[in-house]
């Protein structure tokens, strides 16, 4: 991972798309004020896992090494399940239980990106970690401060933020710890900012989602079913929701490796877990073991695989005592581990075309510069063109681009030396003219039906269009 | 500079931060270990977030800001750590440096 990492360049959608694009805005002049309002996902998607990016990105000099940024929340996750494993009994095979779970294809595949379905899964399953231990004040404080931060990772997680919470406050309750109530604050003070300023400005805390629930419709660009229709283009599951869970779960070797929206992921150690979990979680007859169970799996679809990876990791910690069992004999003890071992490494075998992309092999990379690996690879298309025109870019110039850019990301340099600047969804004619006549614009990706895109065309003898975008209605075009 | 950048000066002062927090959480030797990690680490990312955060909305969130914050927030668990007597490695090694020469004494009577 760590390689593919290094050597491979940015090149996932979601991280082109908005988690580093928002971590450039930050960056590039240090202040949070650059970062645009009311741009969908840029602005306000959560962003707690951002912010680590952040802090990561702000230690490098380029971006060879901001995807290892999602790392430490895989080890955290890994963590997590093992605490899980070791309170339901588990001991040597607790540890080999964390680590099974880094080796399941969606969660192997997304740790060398930035995206944030690890790190948002790491968090519930931290979340949950400290509320199926012996309950006392820091377990819950402990437990609130990892619920918040996975509400303040995707705008799915309030439905599961509250589920776990619940469990919490049984747990708190029983153990009669009067704590919850400043357990709440915390969880709202870490995870409730972007909620709380899409309700403010737009009326709706998970805009631009439009949400159509019973007799509760709050405003938004899109339903969620375009949402889950999005993503990296492949064949996916169709027809009720338990034929989607079944056909994608049970996918062991995909025919396109399994990664964002895509079928299977979950691996073929899961599938064997899953009856020892579920024998585990009915015999115990818990409602807190129940509550944080059913959140696991309140996703928008729990078909994909990068929705349930908490639950992969549950279902891993409450089969793997199974093993450890006293009435266990140390013969099939020690071959139930190597058939682990051997699932271990056929998730991870499974999982690798998917770290390249549509880009040449891993081992190509090692004889390549860093010129050759930027222009190896890309979300939609080799991104030779961007780079090539981003490099066009001088000092104390910028670029611009308006919301037709899918991938705003390529508009920075790696170094991050110059700046960027997005135009206002809302922008007049006369507010995109200034700022597309602005004497430091340089690059400009602009749409072919938006406003500052029509400033550019109308003056063809001071911008040069060099090329149009694959995927949206943008093109690129240079100041003279 | 490298491509790792300050990561080899951040990354151990991480680890050392994520003990001392978890020792501070937890600070009786009967937690495991695990639980104790598991402590340290989420609140070592939790203050990493909560403090870009700040620095953001201070519009100081630079290299040097970052790396300072980082050595400033170590250095306070540290002291906490050393001001409550904590373990930050809750397990006793075998060896330390007063025992050395028992373990040294040991071999040469083996070896003689």
């Amino acid at each position: 991972m760590t390689l593919a990492a290094y050597f491979l360049p940015v090149w996932q959608w979601d991280a082109l798309g908005y988690h580093l694009p928002y971590v450039n805005f930050a960056l590039q002049r240090g202040t949070f004020a650059d970062i645009p309002v009311d741009v969908a996902y840029v602005s306000t998607y959560p962003h707690v896992v951002e912010h680590v990016f952040i802090a990561w990105r702000a230690l490098i000099p380029d971006d060879r090494l901001v995807e290892l940024a999602h790392l430490p929340f895989g080890l955290l996750g890994a963590t997590a399940v093992g605490v899980i494993a070791y309170r339901q009994g588990a001991r040597a095979s607790a540890v080999a239980a964390g680590a099974v779970w880094l080796t399941l294809p969606a969660v192997f595949l997304q740790l060398p990106t930035n995206y944030v379905d690890v790190a948002s899964a790491a968090l519930l399953l931290t979340a949950i970690a400290f509320v199926l231990s012996s309950v006392d004040s820091t377990r819950v404080m402990l437990s609130a401060i990892a619920l918040g931060m996975f509400l303040g990772s995707k705008p799915s997680a309030p439905l599961a933020a509250v589920l776990v919470f619940s469990a919490l406050a049984v747990a708190a309750w029983r153990s009669g710890l009067r704590t919850i109530a400043i357990a709440a604050v915390v969880v709202l003070l870490l995870g409730g900012e972007s909620y709380l300023t899409n309700f403010v400005r737009q009326g709706n805390p998970v805009w631009p989602v439009r949400i159509d629930l019973g007799p509760i419709h709050l405003p938004g660009r899109f339903p969620m079913s375009d949402l889950l229709a999005s993503g990296a283009a492949a064949p996916r599951t169709q027809g009720s929701l338990a034929m989607r869970v079944f056909d994608s779960w049970t996918t062991i070797w995909p025919a396109v490796p399994a990664f964002d929206m895509r079928v299977g992921g979950l691996g073929v150690l899961i599938l064997v877990a899953l009856p020892f979990a579920l024998i585990s979680v009915i015999r115990q007859r818990s409602v807190v073991v129940a509550l944080v169970f059913v959140a696991t799996l309140a996703t928008p679809d729990p078909a994909v695989a990068r929705y349930v990876l908490a639950f992969a990791g549950l279902v891993l910690a409450f089969a793997v005592p199974t093993i450890d069992h006293p009435r266990v004999g140390k013969f099939v003890h020690a071959s139930a581990l190597v058939l682990v071992a051997l699932g271990a490494a056929h998730n991870v075998y499974v999982a690798y075309p998917g770290l390249i992309g549509e880009g040449p092999p891993l081992r190509a990379y090692v004889d390549m510069s860093d010129y050759e690996r930027r222009r190896a690879v890309g979300a939609d298309g080799v991104p030779t063109p961007f780079l090539d025109a981003v490099a066009r870019v001088g000092p104390g110039e910028i670029a611009v681009f308006d919301e037709t850019a899918y991938l705003p990301y390529l508009a920075w340099p790696p170094d991050l030396s110059r700046d960027a600047v997005r135009i206002p969804d809302d922008a007049t004619a006369e507010e995109a003219d200034r700022l597309v006549h602005a004497d430091d614009v340089r690059l400009l990706i602009v749409g072919d039906d938006t406003v500052a895109g029509s400033v550019v065309r109308r003056d063809p003898a001071r911008f040069i269009r060099i090329f149009e975008c694959k995927s949206s209605t943008c093109a690129v075009y240079l100041r003279r | 500079m490298t491509a790792w950048g300050m990561l080899p000066i951040a990354l151990p002062l991480s680890c050392i931060m994520m003990l001392g927090l978890g020792a501070l959480a937890f600070p009786h030797d009967s937690v495991p270990f695990g639980e104790r990690l598991l402590g340290g680490m989420l609140l070592t990312l939790a203050t990493v977030a909560v403090g870009v955060r700040v620095l953001g909305a201070a519009g100081v969130l630079t290299t040097a800001v970052v790396i300072g914050a980082e050595l400033i927030v170590t250095a306070n668990v540290l002291v906490a750590v050393r001001i409550r007597g904590l373990k930050m490695w809750p397990r006793r090694w075998p060896v330390s440096l007063s025992t050395l020469p028992v373990l040294g004494s040991r071999h040469l009577r083996w070896g003689s």
